[in-house]
């Protein structure tokens, strides 16, 4: 017993031991190491100056995280009496512990934060932020891509990080397998329709998906609703019940998904697979089209060869207003609002738009930096010299960030599940986003103020 | 007046016994709870904060979607019944000491000690509508049973009790296992010679001697479908197909950190509070009843 | 005769149903572990076009790309020093619970017991966020000390509740005739309740690891620091970072189910010899 009780006392010695050490995050740490005559800059603050940043995008720009070591280096190199603790996070914690570090207002200096939107506004919203454009110059902020759906009451609120836009790719040499002209994808419903017959006539599904964690019904909803909205801002109505998602501009997309599943474009195994194993299928040659991002693109480029692999635009069936648009959107990183040292923080994250620092990060990845000084003549491939010059050329629209996440997760994610499973019918689909939306609305959200101002 | 006095005493040394665990008590559950419980009767949260009085739990019983969390968590209660009669045939059938039974011994624990997340990929990979059991199915002529065991929103549920069952299968029949072999071997003995059958045995001198086991791994079953599905759930499909699999855990988790709902959520988990103390009483009073 | 007949063939048939069945579970257990463990030896592009075979080409390179990239070690030793120090705290105080709650009556303890294991049925979710506000304003966050004592408040319903029911099954005359020998009620504790008790306490122990070791967002929200992550919220990182890179993601899974299966495989002997030893009948 004795010894056990020993134990006891030496572990709980060791843990709180260790526990000193690593307590010490929260106290800006004196570097032994640091060189004592180091000149510190003048415009600067002397005293050492400790940096948290959480941030996630490895599995979108694979080497980012080499890029952000690199960058870092640079930077205290520059400043000494800076330290930077880079914490990888994955898409779920970082959005997990954030809640948790706001409700205590304690935690990171710097943060990851989703495109745009609601991602952005909650915590706006919930004074967790600080706007980044309060300390960038007008010409420093005119070269950043996608700032709109960053800002709010005048202001840019997180600094965009990398690109990326959801594209359709299709593969050429099972095109013509299928006796279709592998220049000519289909542009409209109908031709889709007509290219899923004759894939099924060669036993390949169409297109390739995933639908067992519903994310794909996002991309979907990204690619397609958006088209037959009467304007930017009909989403954000339908949600403050200034319109409704039973309206045919928001109904519409439901009977295009399902006639889709009713032809049978899609692998039977659907339902079943999760997003990247249904992203997979294409990778392997076994399915004539995918919608996907950035990423998936120079990996179907790198399994497939770079001339089986062509873009194309989701094909329309609606010539609205924003029949044009396309969703492209750039990931973010904000400063949080109750950093002691946001001006040092904002420094840094100015420093990720240098040019050095904007061309790094495509040769290191192969993502565009969400920045226009971005030298578009390293692109790799003819497929993302296309894509850049509709990202230049297009107005941008990104559905997922104009509703609530409730809502999106709740109902519009699993309706699109149900029409692929064929137990929703487009009409119950459409009813299914309008009582979710509505159950948000009943049930006292917090910021609805806000939400009505943004609506406009 | 001595008898007031011994208590008095004996209540003196058990505060003492108890201390320790009541302040962790205090410390990780009461905080939190009157915390959760201040949040479910607000508007708001921190600062923006206001009284609501009970509006979200008009709200919360009225959404269709809390409904089916809950009712999910109820269907589940199908695998306790399961898992203890199944535990119960396994412990039998090993305590016969059939050919091979210490290795059958060691495999059938080996599902309880291997990670829930690690698991999750793993059958998510397997009950792929053209993954491994489906092409099994079809190699042994039962090619009529293949399913989309998590594609189809009306088995889905299902298939999540049945990689539960999976994992928690061993844990009960090591339980009863060892509990039954430290019953005297005469019982059984005298029950072969009086001419019982192999079920008879097991229903009239097994089931009797294991009957506190049975209790606690019935009781561990009921918590772990009302407060401990979140990781199958999570990873093996997410609350879908069409919310056919969201639970009252899910609900709480996303509703508190994705989305920004601390009242919500907090409401919930005090509603599910109650439910666990309901439970707790029926407990209580079953045991009584059979004790008297 | 022949009705012996008849029953010696029934014996036989239900003798093969019994194999039958033990079969089928020996290749429901192993059939995830054969998978993790090949997947795991397989390079990127063979596991494409071949998922369940044997690699043709075994590779310990995702192994080693894993522990290049991250600091396998470090999360190791964490989960151990947590787990370890949690259960043996939440045994301890839960056994000091369960031995009050047998031994002694008291004002409002039938109420007490039920209110604590009622606490069970509560999800650690709903506590995750009070509580880190609680340990961000005593500056606890960001410390083993933070994790190990939610684990042990969390884990201390379900131990109680376990060891109390134990307890009560121990006859009330080897106690009697322990404090006619003189003894204290704490050598009571130690010398007769607990030692008894073996099962039960093997059983709570296990039932602690099982759960600490495996947790993910206690761990994931409390520690926020690459070097305190435990394990498994580490290796939760893989869903998304390598989620198109099955064979590297299985290799993460293999490194984090062999402690505990190598543990329990050479343990087990004694574990089930502890869980029927000195079990009182």
């Amino acid at each position: 017993m004795k010894t056990k009780l020993f134990l006891i006392f030496l572990l709980l010695a060791v843990s709180a031991a260790l526990a000193g050490c690593a307590g010490a995050t929260q106290t800006p740490a004196v570097s032994p190491t640091q060189p004592e005559n180091a000149q510190p800059e003048p415009t600067k603050p002397a005293e050492n100056v400790k940096l948290v940043v959480w941030w996630w995008g490895e599995p979108e720009a694979p080497g980012a995280g080499q890029w952000f070591k690199s960058r870092v280096d640079a930077y205290t190199a520059k400043h000494p009496n800076v330290t930077i603790e880079l914490v990888e996070q994955n898409i779920d914690s970082v959005i997990t512990a954030f809640r948790a570090a706001a409700a205590s207002k304690s935690g990171p200096d710097i943060v990851f934060v989703f495109s745009g939107g609601v991602y952005v506004m909650e915590d706006v919203w919930a004074g967790n932020l600080a706007p980044i454009s309060d300390y960038a110059s007008p010409e420093q902020l005119a070269t950043w891509l996608d700032t709109e759906s960053k800002t709010y009451d005048g202001k840019v609120w997180t600094m965009p990080f990398y690109m990326q836009s959801y594209l359709m790719m299709y593969n050429k040499e099972l095109f013509a397998k299928a006796g279709l002209d592998p220049e000519k994808p289909p542009q409209t419903l109908d031709e889709l329709l007509a290219t899923c017959e004759a894939f099924n006539k060669i036993g390949i599904p169409a297109m390739a998906t995933g639908m067992r964690d519903a994310f794909m019904g996002g991309v979907y909803y990204s690619e397609m609703a958006i088209h037959t909205l009467t304007d930017r801002f009909a989403i954000q109505r339908a949600v403050v019940g200034k319109g409704s998602f039973l309206d045919a501009e928001h109904a519409a997309w439901w009977t295009a998904l399902d006639k889709l599943v009713k032809a049978k474009c899609f692998n039977e195994d659907a339902n079943s697979l999760d997003l990247y194993s249904g992203w997979e299928l294409f990778g392997r040659g076994e399915a004539g089209m995918l919608q996907a991002n950035d990423g998936y693109l120079n990996t179907a480029i790198e399994l497939l060869g770079k001339d089986k692999v062509g873009i194309m635009r989701f094909p329309r069936f609606t010539t609205g207003p924003l029949s044009e648009s396309m969703c492209y959107f750039s990931q973010g990183l904000g400063i949080t609002s109750w950093s002691p040292n946001k001006e040092i923080a904002a420094d840094f994250l100015l420093s990720l738009h240098e040019q050095d620092s904007v061309d790094e990060f495509y040769k290191t990845t192969g993502i565009p930096f969400a920045d226009t000084k971005f030298d578009q003549r390293l692109i790799k491939t003819d497929q993302q010299k296309q894509e850049f010059e509709w990202i230049s050329s297009r107005p941008q629209l990104c559905p997922e960030g104009l509703m609530p996440i409730q809502v999106w997760e709740t109902s519009l994610l699993p309706a699109t599940q149900g029409i692929f499973q064929q137990s929703l019918t487009p009409e119950d689909a459409a009813k299914m986003m309008e009582e979710g939306t509505a159950s948000w609305r009943d049930s006292n959200p917090p910021n609805f103020e806000q939400w009505i101002l943004w609506a406009k | 007046m001595v008898r007031s006095k011994l208590i008095g005493k004996q209540a003196g040394t058990a505060f003492l016994f108890l201390l320790p665990g009541l302040l962790l008590i205090g410390f990780v559950y009461l905080i939190p709870i009157i915390n959760v419980i201040g949040l479910s009767l607000s508007k708001g949260v921190g600062e923006n904060q206001t009284f609501a009085g009970l509006t979200n739990y008009q709200v919360i019983l009225k959404d269709r979607l809390f409904q089916s969390a809950f009712l999910n968590n109820v269907k589940l209660l199908v695998i306790v019944p399961i898992l203890t009669l199944g535990a119960l045939i396994f412990a039998s059938i090993l305590y016969d000491r059939i050919r091979g039974w210490r290795i059958y011994q060691t495999v059938i624990f080996i599902p309880v000690v291997l990670a829930i997340a690690a698991m999750g990929i793993t059958f998510g990979q397997l009950l792929q509508f053209k993954g491994l059991v489906n092409e099994f199915l079809r190699s042994i002529q039962l090619g009529f049973l293949t399913r989309d065991w998590l594609g189809d929103q009306n088995i889905a549920l299902w298939t999540v009790g049945g990689v539960i069952i999976w994992k928690e299968l061993g844990f009960g029949t090591i339980l009863f296992l060892a509990r039954l072999m430290s019953v005297e071997q005469d019982l059984f003995d005298a029950a072969k010679v009086d001419g019982a059958s192999w079920w008879q045995r097991l229903w009239n001198v097994s089931i009797p001697q294991l009957v506190h086991v049975i209790e606690f791994y019935a009781i561990l079953l009921v918590v772990t479908v009302f407060s401990f599905v979140f990781d199958y759930i999570l990873i093996l499909t997410n609350g879908g197909p069409n919310n056919s699999t969201i639970v009252g855990e899910f609900f709480i988790y996303k509703f508190g950190f994705i989305y920004n709902r601390f009242n919500i959520a907090s409401t919930v988990a005090v509603l599910y509070l109650v439910v666990g103390i309901i439970l707790m009483i029926v407990r209580y009073q079953i045991v009584k009843r059979i004790e008297e | 005769m022949s009705r012996k007949l008849i029953d010696q063939s029934k014996g036989v048939v239900f003798g093969v149903f019994k194999q039958g069945i033990m079969l089928l579970m020996v290749l429901t257990s192993l059939l995830p572990v054969y998978f993790i463990i090949v997947t795991a030896l397989k390079e990127k592009t063979e596991y494409v076009f071949n998922k369940w075979g044997l690699p043709a080409l075994p590779t310990l390179q995702n192994f080693l790309t894993l522990l290049e990239g991250e600091k396998i070690f470090r999360w190791l030793l964490n989960s151990t020093l947590i787990s370890v120090s949690s259960v043996i705290l939440c045994v301890m105080i839960s056994s000091f619970m369960a031995y009050a709650f047998t031994r002694y009556t008291f004002p409002g303890k039938s109420f007490l017991f039920t209110l604590i294991t009622s606490l069970l049925v509560l999800s650690p979710v709903v506590l995750v966020i009070p509580l880190f506000r609680t340990m961000v304003a005593i500056n606890l966050h960001n410390t083993y000390l933070s994790v190990i004592i939610v684990y042990v408040g969390v884990m201390i319903p379900i131990s109680t509740y376990l060891l109390t029911s134990f307890f009560r099954s121990i006859p009330q005359a080897i106690i009697d005739a322990s404090i006619v020998d003189g003894c204290t009620e704490f050598q009571i504790y130690k010398n007769i309740m607990m030692p008894l008790s073996m099962p039960a306490v093997i059983t709570t122990i296990l039932t602690n690891w099982l759960y600490i070791w495996n947790e993910i967002l206690i761990s994931l929200v409390f520690l926020q620091n690459d070097s305190l992550r435990t394990l498994m919220s580490g290796l939760a990182l893989f869903k998304g970072k390598y989620t198109t890179d099955i064979p590297l993601t299985m290799s993460g899974v293999a490194v984090a189910i062999i402690p505990t299966l190598i543990i329990y495989l050479i343990g087990q002997r004694y574990f089930v010899r502890g869980l029927t030893t000195g079990a009182v009948k």
